[in-house]
């Protein structure tokens, strides 16, 4: 029972941290011209392609 | 007596200025020679036995294209006393912070446990059992660790870095053709047999180990731990351009030794390449078992603190080499934790040792190219960066490395998630 309380108490801290984290860095202090926001949407495209193939790969071993 | 006073003058300010750079000497030392790792090394030999030395003008191309990303880490971190991750979360927000952090450890994890198969494997060509080889590794990298102060630990790495070197006396001792060497290393060509897969392969693995994301990570950190400030800077960046002569090096000279001993030698790993080496020569076999321990070590002592320092840096935690471990227990507690999952890794029998090497590859393509894009965006802020912004020609030479970089490290991860893919060559 002890063990699932330290556990409990952990993660409520963890995501507390996490919490005040996102807060802290909710308002970027980089205020992007539009050919970088133009570079960041290239970069979630590249991601997502590469996921995807990673995916696909593992899908097919499986 | 003018030209003696100003001779010892001379001397003197050049003494001076040794002196200063032995000071700031370190981050970029240190991180470019740990960028030859287990897999960098294993990647050379490879390398050598196939191709012999007609990868050398390669290799020297790599050298500047190292130099030319991490300065520009010197730079932001001397600026901006933030270490990457830190950087990210505060210029991009907690999406591409989250994702840039997660993917470092996640990456650098797996990174650590192709490290320790190297090294195990180094240390088994002596009769030492892998169990053995992770405590002993995990005990010297405690023992790097706790002293508190980050100076200690910078001259023991410079210690193993030393040891690194050891490719080149192996290289003299086997009186390879110079006439060749020089050949093969200034005029650029494609080796015999043509363009063919497994080229194209050895082509992308050479780049792949040119740069990896902990090594952005890494240094920023370090110039930031160091202390460095802006006036230290161009020392900085010598560092980094010494430290990029030294990887070539080693490089070039483990292919020196494989291409001159091992040529046409089906060859798989650096472990091997030892194993075959023995035969031939005791001595030589011994030294690059031992470069190959001194890599992986060195690529782990790196590799888990570049985690520990971006870890610290978002969490704020107390995360500095000149914390001892009750003024930084999270610190030291998250490095001991990677360090020790990650050796334990290598010692579970069947585990997918050969998988995970692969996925490194893999995974890192999902890191690099946000790693190198936000470098290049931090780097352009002039509210941030104000005179050290990058100038329109280190934006040209820039750029065209990291969008080259981008390419390459997507096509080797591609195929190696695919092999038949580069088949078409």
């Amino acid at each position: 029972m002890r063990f699932f309380e330290i556990i409990s108490e952990i993660f409520k801290n963890l995501v507390e941290t996490v919490k005040s984290i996102n807060k802290k860095y909710e308002k970027p202090n980089f205020v992007l011209s539009k050919p970088m926001k133009f570079i960041l949407v290239l970069l979630r495209i590249y991601l997502i392609v590469i996921v995807s193939l990673v995916i696909i790969k593992f899908v097919s071993i499986l | 007596m003018n030209f003696w006073s100003n001779l010892f003058y001379k001397y003197r300010r050049f003494w001076k200025a040794v002196k200063t750079y032995l000071l700031v000497a370190g981050p970029g030392l240190i991180v470019m020679i740990a960028d030859n790792d287990a897999g960098g090394i294993t990647t050379y030999v490879v390398t050598g036995a196939k191709y012999k030395y007609h990868f050398l003008w390669f290799l020297i191309i790599l050298g500047p294209v190292a130099y030319y990303v991490q300065e520009m880490t010197v730079r932001l971190g001397a600026v901006t006393k933030r270490g990457h991750a830190e950087a990210i979360f505060a210029a991009f927000g907690p999406g591409w912070g989250w994702f840039s952090l997660l993917d470092l450890v996640f990456t650098n994890w797996l990174t650590l446990v192709t490290e320790f198969i190297g090294m195990t494997a180094a240390l088994s060509i002596f009769n030492v059992p892998p169990f053995i080889t992770v405590i002993v590794v995990i005990i010297i990298m405690a023992f790097m660790v706790i002293q508190g102060r980050y100076w200690t630990w910078e001259k023991i790495v410079m210690g193993f870095c030393i040891l690194n070197l050891i490719y080149i006396p192996a290289a003299f001792m086997i009186h390879p053709s110079a006439t060749e060497i020089l050949k093969n290393s200034f005029i650029p060509h494609i080796p015999p047999g043509g363009i063919t897969s497994d080229l194209f392969f050895l082509f992308l693995a050479n780049i792949g180990t040119t740069i990896a994301p902990w090594m952005i990570f890494f240094q920023q950190s370090s110039v930031v731990d160091k202390n460095m400030q802006e006036k230290d800077m161009f020392l900085g960046k010598v560092d980094t351009a010494i430290g990029a002569i030294f990887t070539v090096a080693i490089a070039f000279f483990c292919i020196i030794v494989t291409g001159t001993l091992l040529y046409g030698v089906d060859i798989e790993s650096a472990a091997q390449a030892s194993i075959k080496l023995m035969d031939i020569n005791k001595y030589l076999g011994t030294f690059l078992a031992i470069g190959l321990f001194d890599a992986g070590l060195l690529g782990a002592v790196c590799i888990s603190l570049a985690s520990t320092w971006a870890f610290g840096e978002v969490f704020g935690w107390a995360h500095s080499l000149n914390y001892k471990v009750k003024e930084a227990p999270w610190f030291y507690f998250f490095y001991f934790i990677i360090l020790i999952s990650s050796g334990a890794v290598v010692l579970i029998p069947g585990a997918p040792l050969i998988l995970i090497t692969l996925f490194v590859q893999v995974v890192s393509v999902t890191l690099l190219p946000a790693a190198l894009v936000f470098l290049i965006i931090l780097l352009n802020h002039e509210p941030t960066m104000g005179k050290y912004k990058n100038t329109s020609g280190e934006n040209i030479i820039n750029i065209g490395i990291v969008l080259f970089i981008i390419f390459v490290s997507t096509l080797y991860g591609i195929s190696t998630l695919f092999p038949n893919i580069i088949k078409i060559f």
